[in-house]
């Protein structure tokens, strides 16, 4: 795992395994209170195991909640999976989502929650779609199972208030 | 697809228990024929399609050429198991017969591996990964020896990197990678989990019992990930949990990602087969879709298999 700095967003890139510490992780969130903006985008692939070891750091070391930002598909599959990934106060600003056209183009975009994708109670029948230079895009996996960690933001949010 | 199979040997009676069980999940019939009357029977049923399956046991081999011999026209699409390396009457016969090109040498790997062999033979989307996975020459595999410490998961996880990186260079649509990587370290996590399981004191020596295998193969339409324990600990509760556990509930009750691993792996999967020995080995086998297409990325996949005797 590689740790780096934008400003005030956390940069985790590289491989999540269970073959790897996540002290520099740990070194970069240590005390912090205040909400920690996470950019996991630069995941390459990961390990349920090795999510499981970086979010027992996250829970030792991060006082305050995390605003995931440019999540990576790795994160939020592996979240819609456990809902119990996403701690209470952690919220989703945006992430990648790869949209695929019928002659097989990808299209990798970060999207914003909320605006672009909106919070729902389900998902089934949503579906997002994108025009480029003609060619239309549409979201590569089942939508209700992919997205169903933003059904879980969309019923705390729908509790608090 | 018609399988002509012949096991000799003392396990070949648990082999055909196992062969019974994945002849009855697939709707296949298999029959057992002891005798070389028995086979010339069966060989002409082969032909009507009768019994897809051929199950030989308890024959010479010499007189399964013989029967060949007689009956070799009806056999020409048939294939042929062997757990046994081919005594050279067999060998020529099957050569003269039209055999060569449908030789499966299983060789030591046909009775651990039958049902899952049998399974997927049954279904001819399959068939070209399997004789992959099957064929010792041509699979990609590793077979790893844990030891104590863990420092050899950098390690272990850089070969399957290497390894399916390789097979995406070839193969892959965008995006599989990550995908086949993880079902790949997914499974292996889990079978070393398995193994370490009775992990209690520094005295324990995993010799021949630590041993994961691993396997990949590809056609350039299925990635297909194999991996093998030595423990036999997965159980069909803990399988089909994971199969029909809705979103957000894939982790087990009270944890945050214990249980997930396989979950993750058939959300990549579109098939996935298990095949358990209790106590001796678990066999994973997932294939995941690589065809360029949308929605090609489901969660869940199309068939789950569990195979125990």
């Amino acid at each position: 795992m590689k740790i780096s700095h934008r400003g005030e967003v956390v940069l985790i890139g590289g491989d999540i395994d269970s073959s790897e510490g996540c002290e520099a992780l740990a070194i970069s969130l240590k005390g912090k209170a205040t909400p920690t903006r996470l950019d996991s985008s630069g995941i390459r692939a990961g390990s349920s195991s090795g999510l499981h070891y970086y979010l027992q750091e996250l829970k030792k070391h991060v006082a305050g909640p995390i605003v995931h930002v440019n999540m990576s598909t790795f994160f939020y599959s592996q979240f819609s999976l456990s809902f119990s990934l996403l701690r209470q106060a952690d919220t989703i600003e945006s992430m990648h989502l790869r949209l695929m056209a019928t002659d097989g183009s990808i299209l990798d975009e970060v999207f914003t929650v909320g605006k672009e994708i909106p919070l729902l109670s389900t998902y089934d029948g949503f579906d997002l779609t994108k025009t480029v230079n003609g060619k239309t895009f549409t979201l590569d996996s089942v939508p209700e199972e992919i997205l169903a960690i933003l059904t879980q933001i969309h019923a705390r949010q729908g509790a608090i208030k | 697809m018609r399988v002509l199979i012949h096991l000799t040997g003392d396990d070949a009676l648990s082999s055909m228990e196992s062969c019974s069980i994945a002849a009855g999940i697939c709707a296949l019939r298999a029959s057992v024929f002891p005798t070389e009357s028995g086979v010339l029977r069966a060989i002409r049923e082969l032909e009507e399609e009768r019994s897809p399956f051929l199950l030989v046991t308890g024959l010479d081999q010499r007189e399964l050429a013989r029967a060949i011999q007689l009956e070799g026209k009806y056999c020409k699409t048939s294939v042929l198991l062997c757990d046994k390396p081919l005594v050279p009457s067999l060998k020529q016969t099957l050569a003269e017969e039209g055999f060569a090109r449908h030789l499966v040498p299983l060789g030591a790997r046909l009775s651990r591996d039958l049902v899952p062999t049998l399974h997927r033979l049954a279904h001819p989307e399959f068939w070209p990964l399997s004789r992959w996975l099957a064929t010792p020459a041509r699979e990609h595999s590793i077979s790893i020896l844990v030891p104590r410490d863990l420092s050899f998961f950098k390690e272990v996880f850089e070969r399957e990197f290497a390894m399916i990186g390789e097979l995406s260079q070839k193969f892959m649509r965008e995006g599989m990678f990550p995908r086949g990587w993880q079902a790949a370290s997914e499974l292996f996590d889990n079978a070393l989990r398995a193994t370490l399981g009775e992990a209690k004191s520094e005295d324990f020596v995993l010799a021949s019992h630590g041993a994961i295998d691993m396997s990949f193969a590809c056609d350039g339409e299925t990635l297909g990930v194999s991996v093998t324990d030595k423990r036999g600990t997965l159980e069909p509760w803990t399988f089909f949990r994971s199969v029909f556990s809705r979103p957000g509930e894939a982790a087990l009750p009270g944890k945050t990602s214990l249980g997930m691993g396989l979950r993750a792996t058939l959300a990549s999967s579109a098939s996935v087969i298990a095949s358990v020995s209790p106590g001796s080995s678990t066999c994973v086998q997932a294939f995941l879709p690589l065809e360029r297409s949308q929605r090609a990325v489901a969660m869940r996949p199309k068939r789950v298999e569990y195979f125990t005797p």
